[in-house]
């Protein structure tokens, strides 16, 4: 390993030796606010290293990539973890959690995510997916207290063990037919008329099921509700946007390999995101608790991002991330309020939320044009998403999946307004109000700017977007 | 049976490297079988000739003569786990280690440097483990930080 | 044509509510204030809107017209124009949003965000009359639906989370379809062209697959019957209004409805000029379900407000019969007959308001004997009720005599048809006027009569009642060029070219 190769590390290496000093040096920290203080100046310092640092060289160890593709990312994960460990202060001291370890774990995911947004090969996708996800094994099931957060845990262990299972064999398989694990040429097995193409195949099914569980795509997507329901809200808001996110950063990079896609893989792909746009949606509807309506929900977002990267061109793989980015923002800010509203229990049931526009006038306005975000309305990042994922897949071709995402969209807005109705038109119960704390006001307010920014003035992140998109 | 197999060693056009010859594959087979067909034999003579009688000691589990006590699943102490654990961990680094060890003159002083690191966040691993009291049998030691650690 | 002024006038009315919006959610705990600013906003909307029909000329293209860059790299662009017909909707517009923030003065229930939300939907309203960029249109479209949706759940009487939700599920079941369409327009457009544009000039111009058009034309024409309504499509209308606050019913049947009517006139009709010829029968037949339908159930209702909303459904009926007749002088009866529409049923809902705040009830079977107690406001009902029926004189004969006429020319048994449902609307009409006025009274209470506050909100409806009744011409003219245009298959869009 080369100087201009730790430099170009250097990122991650902030996070990865960051996490490792703060994990020792921050023992014993119930109720300290520093770790996370030192845990977000890391994450910044590493997002800023990200923008700033020019990057000799393009690759390192023929594993990750350091263009401009994955240092967005590894800047945007950086924030993402930035703003979660700023928000959650008040939310641990008041459960009496240790933030030392809550901090080290959240960088150590960072670092993680970043890795695998920026993975060019099968190994260095496997090792980044596993890194992370070791991460939040431990950081859903965090509050040990609460019988929910173990069983989520241990909800996303078993399952997250075979999909890694899985994601070996695939590997193992599409190792076989290309004799390649550095991605270009290993997939270039998959065309037509390659050698052993079916082994191939069979290992890019494999590799496709373990990204869907990640992702959450129906039919593999049970794990989802309990997750979200039982994990710390902080920790629900980071892997809905950051894992899900960095998962869909490597698929896309998959796919971009690709000039076209496989026979049976374009059909199975659109599968998944039919499925998951109206399963997702019919089950969200059913919903009284709104972290699960959030997990459901999360679903058919990940269907729309399908939809994008289903259209096989650079327009679609933009709309695509335009997508994710735009996702990834309005998620964190509602798990942001959802966090701020927890007293000693988080406010999972839909009537937990009545009446808080009384006494919260605030944050249930910020929380309603979140939600409204991600029901697609105008004028916020949602829409704009929806706009591009969908012009791409007119363009691309895909005029049923546009149609069932147009119909997905329009009934869930009947459950994203449910948390409003009850926040605005229903009696208050009690007047017990939950302070919020200005660290928590502060993201909330960075997450509702920026939906309303991008939703209003998208060009400038588009036209970035399209730029680094491969 | 030598031509076929010729034969079909030559004919797979592509990949026929990564396939092995038919000979080897035919022993395996034939391995495969004998050890199947033998274990089968064995059973199936067990059942047949095999005496069926049943009284009370005959089905009691043997224990080395002595008289079964206490229930078939006793509890163990968690530090046992723990330590089981850390033991894996820190285990199965050492085949990292080897395959360094193995070609640490190729690897020149960035390989060394390389597994230095490592062994570096290994060590600060067991640190934290340690400072922990992860490695603490006491029962007392593990009360006292049973709060902090132990997720 | 294209008209130059020193100031951005339009993008000025477009921000002025939403600015005055913000401003009033500032003042969270002077009501008062929000109110007067929720006012000034209002009013200075109305005086740029009076300014600008009284000094512009009338003329077939744009009078005004502004486009800036807004988002290059999905070719969306700020671009705001208005023509004769848009002058006129903006004017109404304005002006019932005056009486709306007049209309409710006495809000006492978290009056700032009230006061922010029906500027919000103003500014909604005002940007769907002014847009000429399809996805601006657009998103000006769900920015009225947004705000009303709290209004009704919020402010709205009994059942009005379930209204609001029907309302908002109803309209945005259109609106997203219509999405898929302009989607579909951009896509189609940007492959034949390689210009990705959403500007509506440059949309007229793309080639339609022949199996395409057709379903394209089905959601414009679904998203903007629905908020009209149009027969089948009307289920929400009844309970939106009857539980929606009585500003928002205003407003809701003065101008939400319009707008549905301009969406049509202005971008489904010119850009599937072929598709739509061949659905006006359809069209037709529809809207003259509408007429009789709306005005036969009308005649069976008991509570005033859903007899002012089926009877609306009846008189939007009448409009789109104008417009599907598709000869001069129906299609500018049925544009002026916009204006006519929303100035009665405004009344309307504004005296029902009037009479429920002293009788706490709108039930017909419980009021009665208004004449003896509150003669004045029992002769302005009368005054608008005979109005809405039609009676010579007064704004709507002038609309529907000229629907008539030009529908008897082409088609006389529509007209004739037509004809029949004036005659339910005397009947439904007549009814509330006998049960309201007439009678004996149920209680011995007095009331007070009109006080001046109220004088205010109805004098100036009067007089342009009368005025529209009596010389149409002054906004008949402004009409006529829109009206010959859209007839020539040629919006006014094609006279300014495509864009820059």
């Amino acid at each position: 390993m080369t100087a201009p190769e730790l430099i170009a590390l250097l990122p991650l290496l902030i996070l990865a030796l960051g996490a490792t000093a703060l994990l020792l040096a921050a023992r014993g920290s119930v109720g300290r606010g520093w770790p996370l203080a030192v845990g977000s100046a890391l994450a910044l310092s590493a997002a800023l290293s990200a923008v700033l640092l020019p990057s000799c060289v393009t690759e390192v160890g023929g594993m990750y990539s350091t263009g401009p593709y994955a240092r967005f990312f590894i800047a945007l994960w950086s924030l993402a973890t930035a703003a979660t460990l700023i928000s959650s202060g008040p939310y641990l001291s008041r459960r009496r959690l240790p933030s030392g370890e809550y901090s080290a774990l959240l960088l150590f995911a960072a670092a993680g995510m970043g890795l695998l947004s920026s993975a060019v090969s099968l190994s260095g996708i496997f090792l980044a997916l596993e890194a992370f996800t070791l991460a939040f094994y431990v950081l859903i099931a965090f509050n040990k207290n609460c019988a929910l957060g173990a069983e989520a845990g241990l909800k996303y262990l078993v399952p997250g063990g075979v999909a890694a299972g899985l994601l070996a064999f695939g590997m193992a398989l599409l190792y076989a037919a290309s004799g390649s694990l550095q991605l270009p040429a290993a997939t270039a097995a998959l065309t037509i008329g390659a050698p052993m193409q079916s082994v191939a195949l069979a290992g890019l099914a494999l590799l496709l099921a373990a990204f869907a569980f990640k992702l959450s795509l129906v039919p593999f997507h049970f794990w989802t509700p309990d997750v979200y329901q039982g994990a710390p809200a902080p920790v629900t808001g980071l892997l809905a946007s950051g894992s899900k996110g960095a998962v869909t950063a490597a698929l896309l990079t998959l796919t971009a390999t690709l000039p076209a896609a496989p026979a049976p893989f374009k059909p199975a792909l659109a599968t998944l995101a039919l499925l998951s746009m109206v399963v997702g949606t019919l089950c969200a509807l059913a919903q009284s608790n709104v972290k699960r309506m959030l997990a459901y929900s999360s679903v058919v977002h990940m269907g729309f991002v399908l939809t994008g990267l289903l259209c096989w061109n650079h327009t679609g793989r933009t709309a695509a991330l335009f997508y994710l980015v735009g996702y990834s923002i309005v998620t964190l800010g509602i798990f942001a309020v959802i966090t701020s509203f927890s007293g000693e229990q988080e406010p999972q049931q839909l009537s937990d939320y009545r009446g808080l526009a009384r006494r919260q006038p605030l944050r249930a306005l910020a929380l309603t044009v979140l939600l409204l975000a991600l029901a697609g309305l105008p004028p916020t990042v949602g829409f704009m998403g929806k706009l591009a994922i969908f012009s791409a897949a007119l363009a691309a071709g895909l005029p049923l999946l546009a149609v069932v995402g147009i119909v997905a969209s329009l009934i869930s807005v009947y459950f994203y307004l449910q948390p409003v109705i009850q926040m605005y038109m229903t009696p208050a119960p009690s007047a017990e109000a939950i302070e919020g704390h200005s660290s928590e006001y502060g993201i909330i307010a960075l997450c509702l700017g920026l939906t309303l920014i991008f939703g209003l003035w998208p060009g400038p992140l588009l036209e970035l977007i399209a730029r680094l998109t491969p | 049976m030598p031509l076929e197999a010729l034969s079909i060693s030559t004919a797979g056009a592509f990949g026929s490297e990564l396939m092995p010859p038919a000979e080897s594959l035919l022993s395996l087979g034939l391995y495969v079988a004998m050890a199947v067909g033998l274990i089968a034999f064995l059973l199936i003579a067990c059942r047949l000739i095999g005496q069926k009688t049943h009284s009370k000691f005959k089905d009691q589990p043997y224990e080395s003569g002595i008289d079964p006590t206490g229930p078939a699943q006793p509890g163990r102490p968690v530090p046992f786990y723990l330590v089981a654990i850390f033991f894996i961990v820190f285990d199965v680094e050492v085949v990292f280690i080897s395959t360094w060890a193995v070609a640490y003159d190729l690897l020149g002083w960035s390989g060394f440097l390389q597994i230095l690191f490592f062994i570096v966040i290994l060590f600060l691993g067991l640190v934290y483990l340690w400072a922990e009291g992860a490695l603490d049998w006491s029962p007392s030691r593990q009360r006292h930080s049973a709060t902090k650690e132990g997720r | 044509m294209t008209g130059t002024c020193p100031l951005p006038l339009l993008t000025l009315l477009l921000t002025l509510p939403i600015g005055t919006a913000a401003l009033c959610l500032t003042c969270r705990q002077r009501p008062a204030a929000a109110r007067g600013l929720a006012l000034a906003g209002t009013l200075t909307v109305l005086l740029i809107a009076i300014g600008c029909f009284v000094l512009l000329p009338a003329e077939p293209g744009w009078l005004l017209r502004e486009d800036y860059r807004w988002i290059p790299a999905l070719g969306i662009r700020f671009s705001l124009g208005i023509d004769g017909l848009a002058l006129l909707m903006i004017l109404l517009t304005a002006f019932l949003s005056v009486l709306a923030v007049w209309l409710s003065w006495d809000e006492d229930n978290r009056p700032p965000a009230y006061f922010a939300l029906l500027l919000l939907v103003e500014a909604g309203v005002l940007g769907v009359f002014m847009a000429l960029d399809l996805l601006l249109f657009y998103i000006c479209w769900e920015m009225m639906l947004i705000p009303l949706f709290f209004l009704i759940g919020i402010w709205g009487q009994r059942g009005g989370i379930a209204a609001a939700m029907k309302f908002f599920l109803f309209s945005l079941a259109g609106s997203l379809l219509m999405l898929l369409a302009i989607i579909a327009l951009y896509v189609l457009h940007g492959q034949q062209s390689g210009d990705y544009s959403f500007a509506l000039a440059a949309l007229q111009h793309t080639d339609l697959p022949t199996g395409l058009a057709p379903w394209l034309f089905a959601a414009f024409a679904l998203a903007f019957l629905i908020k009209v309504p149009l027969v089948p499509l009307h289920s929400w209308q009844a309970d939106t209004y009857s539980a929606a606050p009585a500003a928002c019913s205003l407003l809701l049947a003065g101008v939400l409805a319009k707008t549905g009517i301009y969406g049509l006139v202005r971008f489904a009709l010119p850009l599937f000029p072929e598709t739509a010829q061949s659905a006006l029968p359809l069209l037709a037949a529809l809207a003259l379900a509408g007429v009789l339908y709306g005005g036969w159930i009308a005649s069976a209702q008991r509570d005033l407000k859903r007899l002012v909303a089926y009877s609306s459904l009846a008189h939007l009926g009448f409009i789109l019969l104008g417009l599907s007749a598709w000869t001069t002088t129906a299609v500018e009866g049925a544009l002026l007959q916009m204006v006519n529409h929303g100035l009665t049923t405004a009344a309307l809902f504004i005296l029902i308001a009037l009479i429920e705040k002293r009788a706490g009830t709108r039930q017909l079977d419980e009021l009665g004997g208004l004449w003896g107690r509150v003669p004045r406001l029992s002769a302005m009902l009368l005054f608008f009720a005979l109005a809405a029926i039609g009676l010579p004189g007064l704004n709507n004969f002038v609309g529907e005599i000229l629907i008539l006429l030009g529908t008897f020319s082409v088609k006389p048994l529509w007209a004739v048809l037509a004809a029949s449902g004036l005659l339910l609307a005397a009947i439904y009409m007549l009814r509330l006027l006998q049960g309201v006025i007439w009678g004996p009274a149920r209680d011995e209470r007095s009331w007070p009569d009109l006080v001046l506050h109220e004088w205010l909100l109805l004098v100036p409806l009067a007089l342009l009642v009368l005025w529209l009744g009596l010389y149409p011409e002054t906004f008949l003219e402004p009409l006529r060029g829109p009206a010959q245009l859209l007839l020539n298959g040629a919006a006014p869009l094609s006279l300014s070219g495509g864009l820059p």
